[in-house]
């Protein structure tokens, strides 16, 4: 890491256009990155593994460490960092590792609420030294999340809990989850938020095969798991807040690293040849509605980076997520024609394509975002 | 320009195209002091004449003068005045060209031609050029699907060796400012469709309910919403970049969003909202017409497509 990056890292215009240009170059240039340049992972958990190999080399030489703060291990700047470097590693066709995905939901919301943990485990989550997971949805929670029934009870000086969590990202490769628990009584009132260790009697994990094959979440069995207090993200009560300033996070700076992706595709996709004439309006909408989300998410990681408070309009951003991935990888399947289907060497893409198929539920549904957006920006009655 | 700038504009933009009365829109900018204001911060100046007309559905010709201030910049100070003929496709691409001399024109005016002069986009083997000069023509008012928009069918005849050329260069700078500026007039509509569908949906009762309370209509209007807030973004990008292909991108986000904002409207209105008495129908026309102009969406998206398909590149719009 030189020091023109770390000086070139400080918030404002220039600055930022200073640490792109260098991490350009870096990303570009730099032999130690040739295993990570177009890596077509074959399943999950060798990707994973193989991924971790770059997680590291960007934390040891500064680049991953630019946008968060110092005394959390970080090189400081502001969160527009973070969206270039995932843009710039977009642009060399490198892979993101899913950690960084779950750092940029997960630690925020520590630096607010828990700063104690994240000043401690931000470095080693960023190195990929441990990885985490977010554990909210329940077998009869999903959308109507705040009907969570994950208990958590005191025990000494900590907590036990005890339920079944699922849908949870990336869990069988995951030593410890952000998990939402009932504290208290019903509604979103009695909701707590914890960290809890996955490597522990009274916890079990098993991964669940999705329509592509791969183990993309998995199932968490919780059966009076130890919780120290100090693992309680805010007040014990808070977790729904604490859940909802997560949620804009989410929203802005997924959509925008996912945004790179469908960039990245899409040109990916006009290399192998093929396509046409019967492609073009498909090709046409699946550019356009990238473009509207990759403004719309800049301007969201603007505002987060200027520590504005987000409302329910970020729920557009992730409408306007579901309408750009759907388009885009409809319109790369077209253009490829039955090549994508048969080419034993588009297996990477066809599990990239089957994986866009869930965009509409992750995350929250396409329809919960629509009745907030009804509810909260457009302001029509509550459903009765 | 501040935000207390800008606010102020814009209500002062609001009660200048919301004037009555047979004053030109240019005389009425005038007034305001236009020239001055687009001097400090043109980008922002002309984005929100183009919101606020869009948002008041105003009929002023407010596109005409600024294309043919383009042209005046790139060629003779005259053009300023001239009144620029669109083919009669509404598209940007030209359907006259120099035959023995003469140049046979038969196209649309956005608004009736003042002097004797008219700017009209001419095929040739170079490109597209633009032909300014004197013309004898004839026009007539064309009603067509906006009939208060107030366009106007030129016919005319021009000669060869009697007009100015310029070169393509300034068509397309005025290809790419139509096309942003019908943007932000499209998204602007296509909000005020949105908000005015909800507002019915607050009031209309059935079921003993308010109809807004419906999953059904929610999730339209919510869709709805969405498109039109992405095509805004885009559409201000364009404004503010100047760049033609960005502009082509964002007139068909605005197009497309502005006509499904429509179709979802007109859904929650039910049958009132197909009366003439509702001033539905004249959102929806204005939205069918302005899309046109420039080329329509269903155009421009395969437009969009194959250019991504000759060139292999994806170039990505706005940077952090």
């Amino acid at each position: 890491m030189t020091s023109e990056a770390f000086t070139a890292a400080q918030p404002g215009f220039e600055g930022l256009t200073g640490y792109t240009d260098a991490l350009t170059r870096f990303l570009t240039f730099d032999p130690r990155l040739d295993p990570y340049r177009r890596f077509r992972p074959t399943d999950l958990e060798s990707g994973a593994a193989h991924l971790r190999g770059v997680q590291q080399l960007l934390f040891d030489e500064g680049w991953s460490r630019v946008g968060w703060p110092e005394r959390a291990g970080g090189l400081g700047g502001d969160p527009r960092c973070r969206a270039a470097l995932f843009q710039a590693m977009w642009d060399q066709d490198i892979l993101i590792p899913e950690a960084y995905t779950t750092l940029e939901i997960l630690v925020p919301v520590l630096l607010v609420y828990a700063p104690h943990l994240a000043d401690r485990l931000l470095p080693t989550l960023l190195r990929g030294d441990e990885a985490w997971c977010q554990a909210f949805s329940e077998p009869d929670a999903g959308s109507d999340m705040a009907s969570l029934r994950c208990r958590m009870e005191a025990d000494g000086d900590g907590y036990r809990l005890t339920g079944q969590k699922v849908w949870s990202t990336y869990a069988h490769l995951a030593q410890r989850s952000l998990c939402l628990a009932r504290s208290g009584g019903p509604g979103h009132r009695g909701i707590s938020m914890v960290l809890v260790d996955l490597d522990q009697p009274g916890v079990e994990v098993r991964p669940i095969r999705a329509e592509d094959g791969d183990n993309h979440f998995g199932e968490i069995f919780l059966d009076g798991a130890y919780v120290s207090s100090d693992r309680v993200i805010g007040e014990p009560g808070q977790g729904w807040e604490v859940a909802m300033y997560m949620l804009q996070w989410e929203r802005g700076a997924w959509g925008w690293l996912q945004q790179g992706r469908f960039h990245n595709r899409l040109e990916r996709a006009l290399e192998l040849g093929g396509g046409g004439a019967s492609s073009a309006a498909s090709l046409g909408r699946a550019y356009a509605l990238t473009s509207a989300l990759r403004l719309q998410t800049k301007h969201t990681v603007e505002r987060l980076a200027r520590e504005e408070s987000l409302g329910p309009e970020v729920s557009v951003d992730k409408l306007l997520l579901v309408d750009a991935e759907l388009a885009t990888w409809d319109a790369i399947r077209e253009h490829l024609g039955a090549r994508f289907d048969t080419d034993e060497d588009l297996h990477w893409l066809r599990g990239e394509f089957l994986f866009s198929r869930a965009a509409p539920i992750y995350g929250g549904s396409q329809e919960i975002q629509r009745s907030l957006v009804a509810q909260r920006v457009l302001g029509m009655p509550r459903e009765a | 320009m501040d935000r207390e700038t800008e606010a102020l504009l814009r209500s002062s933009l609001r009660a200048v195209l919301s004037e009555p009365g047979e004053r030109s829109l240019e005389a009425r900018l005038a007034e305001l002091g236009w020239d001055d204001v687009v001097a400090v911060d043109g980008v922002t100046a002309r984005s929100l004449l183009f919101e606020v007309k869009g948002e008041v559905l105003s009929a002023a010709d407010a596109l005409g003068p600024m294309l043919s201030g383009i042209a005046a910049s790139e060629g003779p100070a005259q053009a300023a005045s001239a009144t620029l003929v669109l083919p009669m496709s509404l598209r940007e691409t030209p359907d006259c060209s120099v035959v023995d001399g003469s140049i046979t024109v038969d196209g649309v005016a956005l608004q009736p031609p003042g002097v004797d002069s008219l700017i009209v986009p001419v095929a040739g083997p170079g490109g597209v050029r633009l032909a300014i000069g004197p013309a004898r023509f004839g026009s007539s008012p064309l009603g067509g699907t906006d009939p208060d928009l107030g366009l106007v069918r030129v016919t005319a005849s021009m000669v060869a060796a009697e007009v100015t050329w310029i070169e393509a260069q300034a068509w397309e700078a005025m290809v790419a400012t139509g096309r942003y500026a019908l943007a932000i007039e499209l998204s602007a509509i296509a909000d005020r469709v949105v908000a005015n569908a909800v507002g019915y949906t607050k009031e209309r009762h059935q079921y003993g309910r308010p109809i807004g309370s419906f999953q059904a209509l929610q999730h339209r209007l919510a869709a709805a919403h969405a498109s039109v807030v992405g095509a805004g973004n885009v559409a201000r990008e364009a404004a503010r970049s100047g760049d033609g292909w960005t502009a082509m991108v964002a007139k068909y986000l605005a197009g497309r969003a502005a006509e499904g904002a429509c179709t979802q409207a007109q859904q929650s209105y039910g049958a009132i909202g197909f009366t003439w008495e509702h001033d539905f129908h004249r959102s929806l026309r204005r939205v069918y017409l302005l899309d046109r102009l420039f080329g329509g969406w269903r155009e421009l998206e395969v437009e969009i497509g194959e250019t991504l398909h000759r060139t292999g590149n994806v170039p990505k719009i706005g940077h952090l």
